[in-house]
């Protein structure tokens, strides 16, 4: 870890992956991929089924390591074997199916795993265990068995099992791709929370638009590329773009731009519904002043 | 038809973690309708689909099917109802395509030409190439894999067709191909088709009925315009409304005489109706 | 989740709050090793029966319905099934009564009496084992067990996590195992066909589906515990401290009582 310098970010330089197949010739997974993801950000990757955004999470905190390139977590190299830790403990990965992630039955018990793992005596644990709980509203289901959860709070759980040794990153590897509309939107409050009032940096892997919209940057991977990187009103002006590879627009978004065809004049990119209405209105009110 | 009568079903019943998963369920499905089946996780809708062809037997009450009772314990599956059930693509593990679609069509003991006229024809029916016929599912994508396990189904030519959420993890041009598939097949083959799905906006605009479930029970019924006319209601018990309908309830608040919409379609010509009124007068 | 593998409780650990779901997992584990060692070691048929009366009694001091355990039991009837019939027709001794050729022996009998009821107390006492303690206190207690490997330089750990691991997964395999019955059920595929070889025959399409569905779920939850610093050293620290409490005493002299009274009825009051 010595002479490492100090940074704020992870830092993705001309990453590539491919993943080993006897079968097949060896298909690009991650193609020269370039991106800065800096602390407190809040950022959405979206893409098609295969479009390499799972294998770009899974490069975020050296689970995997790239074919060619470097990955920098606050200036540590993933390639390096003693900044494994260090990595792992500032950037948190919360995955998909909470069935398969959750290592013990209790609440609790399961919550304490990673500070086990790292040797934290242990009356500092059960305060922090607790901490983390009450920080994400579940402190009642603390001894609670995993069974008797709904999948959004296993999701949860599974967010406090990361949260609890404070990363400076989570990284949710298509966390809500199980859950329902109410439990995903529970589980986006509580990263938006984490996001504004801690400062957490989250980096949120998805197929639902909706809450990509409510990142602060959106970063479209196709193919193994990084097709877009922008604001999500930017991203979203692209909609012929997004469509052609295999991805679509917020419902609103659609809307205005099919109205705009027809001869309507409304801003492109809009992803927001009361910014939609307003914008309706104005056209309304248009033609009477 | 299809009818649930008094349908409950409780799963580990007299233990600690006993669970009323339906209960006392009352419910008609037409021939030929597109049912949409809609509720929260763990409000029982995939339990109740599974007593559709009988994997699963209420603990109390009956299922009707043309009037004969086909919830007896006891009494195998009922072929006239193919269910796709969640992630389907588990299920997959033969060696090619051909096989794994040949499956279910085999099990009936159909004679081998008719078996190579279904599985061409599903195959259609879900968009997949023939080429890959003679290919391991194993090294497909999953979109692919799901629509062969689809295909798998609809080989064995149910009357009546259930989906689970087929279209959850999928991105949106594997969602849109699916449902626009199957929504033609509904059309051109009169099926009934009942949809289990989280997803609003595809509710809207492919389901004919809705038929709502919460905490067991069945709270809403009612064609797919009426239900979304009280958003409130859906809103409190935890399900999402399609986003349009969203910015036009706010355009009603902003004072605009709207009506509820529910799809793009009808959010046009709702638009373009009010902005013909407003210029009027 | 999907519905139809809820039903099966093997494995699974079941939340009542009792005062044997408090008893130190040491003490329970050790029990069920020695009674384990004892239900083999008993030759007489009065011991087993008393043991599994006493059994009950915990089921119902732990307030696990009977039933639970009866979803266990009722995977080992198949098995025992055929070996009584095996038995009871082959053992040699005093006949008690001739169905055509086969002749029925009064030994043959009690041993198979004795069969079933060692195969009995076996499963409900490991059952009873994972429905009291939770995954977690179970490392805990294999862990303490294992403290002697260190000796030859392995780690406990690893080996009570294993363990634990492969307990936590017993019932999501089940919920898999079902999930797949019923989707191939549901194309027909012959599970309830009267000729044997083809209901095995029924069986390869859950068996394949299945080996995929737990590599891949083996596979993120080494993700998943990678991803949360795991990596298997001694270094760890502990989130639940075990104490041996006046509870656990109470518990222990209980133990032994029975152990040691069952053992006397085995030895002394039958064969003396």
């Amino acid at each position: 870890m010595q002479g490492r310098k100090k940074q704020n970010m992870i830092e993705l330089k001309n990453v590539h992956f491919s993943y080993e197949s006897a079968t097949k010739d060896t298909k690009l997974a991650l193609n020269r991929i370039n991106l800065k993801i800096s602390c407190g950000e809040f950022v959405a990757v979206v893409g098609a089924n295969g479009s390499g955004k799972s294998t770009l999470a899974k490069h975020l905190n050296g689970l995997l390591i790239p074919t060619s390139g470097d990955v920098l977590v606050l200036g540590a190299n993933t390639k390096c074997e003693e900044d494994s830790i260090f990595i792992k403990k500032n950037v948190g990965m919360v995955f998909q199916n909470p069935d398969n992630q959750l290592v013990f039955t209790i609440v609790e018990e399961d919550v304490a795993f990673a500070l086990e793992n790292l040797g934290v005596p242990q009356q500092e644990m059960r305060e922090r265990v607790e901490k983390t709980l009450s920080q994400l509203n579940i402190l009642e289901y603390k001894n609670a068995s995993n069974a008797e959860l709904s999948g959004g709070q296993k999701q949860l759980v599974a967010i406090a099992g990361v949260l609890v040794i404070n990363p400076k990153f989570i990284v949710l590897d298509e966390s809500t791709a199980m859950l329902d509309p109410q439990s995903r939107d529970d589980v986006m409050c509580i990263l938006k929370k984490l996001n504004s009032e801690l400062g957490i940096a989250v980096v949120l892997i998805t197929h639902f638009m909706e809450e990509a919209a409510l990142a602060e940057r959106i970063i479209v991977m196709n193919e193994g590329k990084v097709e877009l990187d922008d604001s999500p009103r930017q991203v979203f002006k692209k909609l012929e773009l997004l469509e052609s590879i295999g991805l679509s627009v917020p419902q609103v978004t659609k809307f205005c731009h099919e109205l705009n065809l027809l001869g309507e004049n409304l801003p492109l990119g809009i992803v927001d519904e009361n910014e939609c209405a307003i914008e309706l209105a104005k056209i309304l009110k248009g033609p009477r002043r | 038809m299809i009818v649930y009568e008094n349908v409950t079903h409780i799963y580990n019943r007299g233990l600690p973690n006993q669970q009323i998963a339906l209960d006392d369920v009352n419910l008609r499905f037409e021939d030929g309708e597109f049912v949409g089946i809609i509720g929260r996780t763990g409000s029982g809708k995939s339990t109740l689909v599974q007593h559709m062809n009988g994997l699963l037997k209420p603990t109390t009450g009956r299922i009707l099917m043309d009037g004969k009772d086909v919830s007896i314990k006891g009494l195998g599956i009922n072929f006239n109802v193919g269910i796709v059930l969640q992630n389907p693509e588990d299920q997959i593990f033969e060696q090619t395509v051909f096989k794994e679609i040949a499956f279910g069509p085999q099990n009936m003991k159909l004679d081998s030409g008719e078996i190579k006229r279904r599985v061409a024809m599903a195959m259609d029916f879900v968009g997949l190439p023939k080429d890959i016929l003679e290919t391991s599912p194993f090294d497909l994508s999953g979109g692919q894999k799901r629509r062969i396990a689809i295909a798998s189904v609809i080989a064995m030519q149910p009357r009546v067709l259930v989906l689970d959420e087929p279209t959850s993890g999928l991105d949106s041009a594997g969602k849109k191909n699916i449902l626009q598939r199957i929504y033609e097949h509904h059309k051109k083959e009169k099926t009934t088709v009942v949809l289990v799905s989280h997803n609003m906006e595809e509710v809207a605009q492919y389901v004919e009925r809705v038929v709502v479930l919460e905490k067991a029970k069945v709270t809403m019924e009612g064609k797919v315009d009426e239900i979304f006319e009280k958003p409130n209601e859906l809103r409190k018990i935890g399900l999402d409304i399609p986003r349009i309908s969203v910015a036009f309830l706010k355009l009603k608040e902003l004072g605009y005489d709207v009506k509820n919409v529910h799809t793009l379609k009808q959010a046009k010509t709702e638009f373009f109706r009010l902005k013909k009124t407003l210029q009027e007068r | 989740m999907n519905p139809i593998l809820q039903e099966v409780t093997l494995g699974n650990f079941l939340q009542t709050n009792s005062v044997v779901h408090k008893i130190d997992p040491r003490l329970k584990l050790g029990s069920v090793f020695v009674y384990t060692i004892l239900i083999c070691m008993f030759r007489g048929i009065y011991a087993l029966l008393l043991t599994f009366v006493a059994l009950l009694a915990v089921y119902k001091g732990a307030k696990i319905p009977l039933k639970a355990l009866w979803k266990n039991l009722k995977v080992i009837v198949p098995i025992i099934t055929i070996a009584a019939m095996v038995n009871i027709f082959l053992i040699p001794g005093s006949v008690v009564f001739e169905i055509w050729f086969l002749k029925v022996t009064k030994e043959g009998l009690i041993f198979t009496l004795m069969m079933f009821f060692r195969a009995s107390c076996l499963v409900s006492g490991t059952a009873l084992l994972t429905f009291t303690t939770s995954p977690g206190s179970l490392v805990d207690a294999l862990e303490y067990f294992a403290r002697p490997v260190r000796m030859f330089g392995g780690s406990p750990n690893e080996i009570a996590m294993a363990i634990s691991i492969a307990i936590r997964f017993v019932p999501t395999l089940f919920t898999e195992l079902g999930k797949i019955i019923a989707a191939q059920k549901s194309r027909v595929a012959p599970f309830d066909s009267p000729k044997l070889r083809e209901r095995l025959r029924a069986y390869l399409p859950v068996i394949v589906p299945l080996f995929h569905i737990t590599s891949k779920r083996a596979e993120d939850l080494a993700c998943a515990m990678e991803s949360r610093c795991y990596a298997g050293n001694n270094k760890r620290t502990k989130f639940r401290i075990l104490r041996f409490g006046t509870l656990d005493f109470v518990a222990l002299v209980l133990m032994l009582v029975c152990a040691v009274g069952t053992f006397w009825v085995d030895r002394w009051r039958l064969y003396s």
